[in-house]
């Protein structure tokens, strides 16, 4: 496969990846671009390998975790824009779409978590890699991996019973 | 009920539509990437102990040949972090067309102990920005480096900025520990994951990230690695 074969068929993904990620539209594109442009000068090299595809995706998740600039400072929002703000502006008041109101909240508070907390989580639910594949990917123990997880949830306050799932699973 | 776990997926399954266009990302792929094989060459041919003139100015100058808001950035793209960070592009500098960009000097050796001086005291570009307040100067992407510059030849002057350095481990709100500084100085110099794993294998460290922070601190001790970036 060549590598103008390998983003035409997998470019998508990977930006919805990388989106998914980052958390960061911007930041998203910034991360995929510098990857795939060095992906392509290495290209002879990353085609050998297994799977390409796991190969490339695992170079977004180091670059996102290793990204050097804050994008904070510049990641700046017109007033509105940001899905915090309609929340606010909906002034709380029972939504039809509740779900998607809900998905939006959440997507807000990931936006707080730590890099690797918010990797672990979408590594965890996103690309639904167990434990293992995941501290193989981000270069720690299955251990740490659930304690980033369990700190991850507890700071997303999502319930008890969910948070207790987890304590079972690092106790086991 | 819900379960959170599918609470969890839906968040981020709702937001993939949150990606940037594809197409438009691939052109911007394919004109860093003729960037890096410039600059690669540019390596080969000069030892690898200077970048190539021009080289780097491509990539630094790519934003202002490509046309204006491009992927949905509209300018807010940074270099790549294989580039070292940089001066903004003056008009001295700027590139007009690509075919002039091998010619173009490099804005980052004229500068490069100014640079190395602020990063290496561990600044970055937050603290820019922060300087820049402080000193009433501008802070947007085209006047940034020329804060760093100022900073940069403060510190060699044996001057003490007015604000302190985000990745000093004695500072208070300690958000960059010393292993990151090695880290960045590691991609600094050019360095990326793929040359931290075949560091990893020659050192025998357990994963690329150690490697990372061994070339680093090597970097920072003014010591040269086995291979060039």
């Amino acid at each position: 496969m060549t590598f103008e074969q390998f983003a035409v068929a997998r470019l998508p993904s990977l930006l919805r990846y990388a989106v998914v990620l980052t958390g960061d539209r911007d930041l998203a594109q910034d991360v995929v671009q510098e990857v795939l442009a060095r992906a392509q000068v290495k290209w002879r090299r990353i085609s050998d390998a297994d799977s390409p595809e796991a190969y490339v995706r695992r170079m977004v998740l180091n670059e996102y975790l290793s990204w050097r600039r804050s994008w904070a400072v510049r990641n700046v929002h017109a007033v509105g824009e940001r899905l915090v703000d309609l929340d606010d502006a909906r002034g709380g008041v029972n939504d039809p779409a509740q779900g998607v109101v809900e998905a939006d909240a959440l997507w807000n508070r990931l936006a707080t978590l730590g890099r690797k907390q918010r990797a672990v989580l979408v590594l965890r639910y996103y690309e639904q890699l167990d434990d293992e594949a995941i501290a193989d990917l981000v270069g720690c123990s299955p251990a740490t991996v659930r304690s980033h997880a369990s700190r991850a949830l507890k700071t997303l306050r999502l319930s008890p019973e969910f948070a207790h799932r987890i304590h079972a699973k690092e106790a086991s | 009920m819900i379960d959170n776990e599918d609470r969890l997926r839906e968040a981020f399954e709702s937001h993939e539509h949150l990606a940037p266009d594809a197409e438009q990302v691939y052109a911007r792929v394919r004109e860093l990437s003729r960037s890096y094989q410039w600059r690669r060459r540019g390596l080969q041919v000069a030892g690898g102990t200077v970048l190539g003139a021009g080289l780097v100015a491509g990539v630094l100058n790519l934003p202002s040949i490509l046309p204006a808001g491009q992927g949905g950035n509209d300018g807010a793209m940074v270099a790549p972090a294989a580039a070292p960070q940089t001066p903004s592009p003056s008009p001295s500098v700027r590139a007009p067309r690509s075919s002039e960009l091998p010619d173009e000097p490099n804005p980052m050796d004229a500068h490069q102990k100014q640079y190395d001086a602020y990063f290496n005291a561990g600044y970055d570009y937050d603290d820019a920005v922060k300087l820049a307040k402080k000193w009433k100067l501008k802070s947007d992407d085209d006047h940034i480096d020329a804060v760093k510059i100022r900073a940069g030849q403060w510190l060699l002057d044996g001057k003490k900025l007015p604000v302190r350095p985000s990745n000093d481990p004695d500072s208070a709100d300690v958000t960059t520990p010393k292993e990151e500084q090695q880290v960045n100085a590691f991609f600094r110099a050019g360095y990326d994951y793929d040359d931290a794993v075949r560091l990893a294998k020659m050192w025998k460290k357990a994963t690329p990230y150690e490697a990372k922070i061994a070339g680093g601190k090597k970097l920072i001790a003014g010591e040269s690695l086995p291979f060039q970036p």
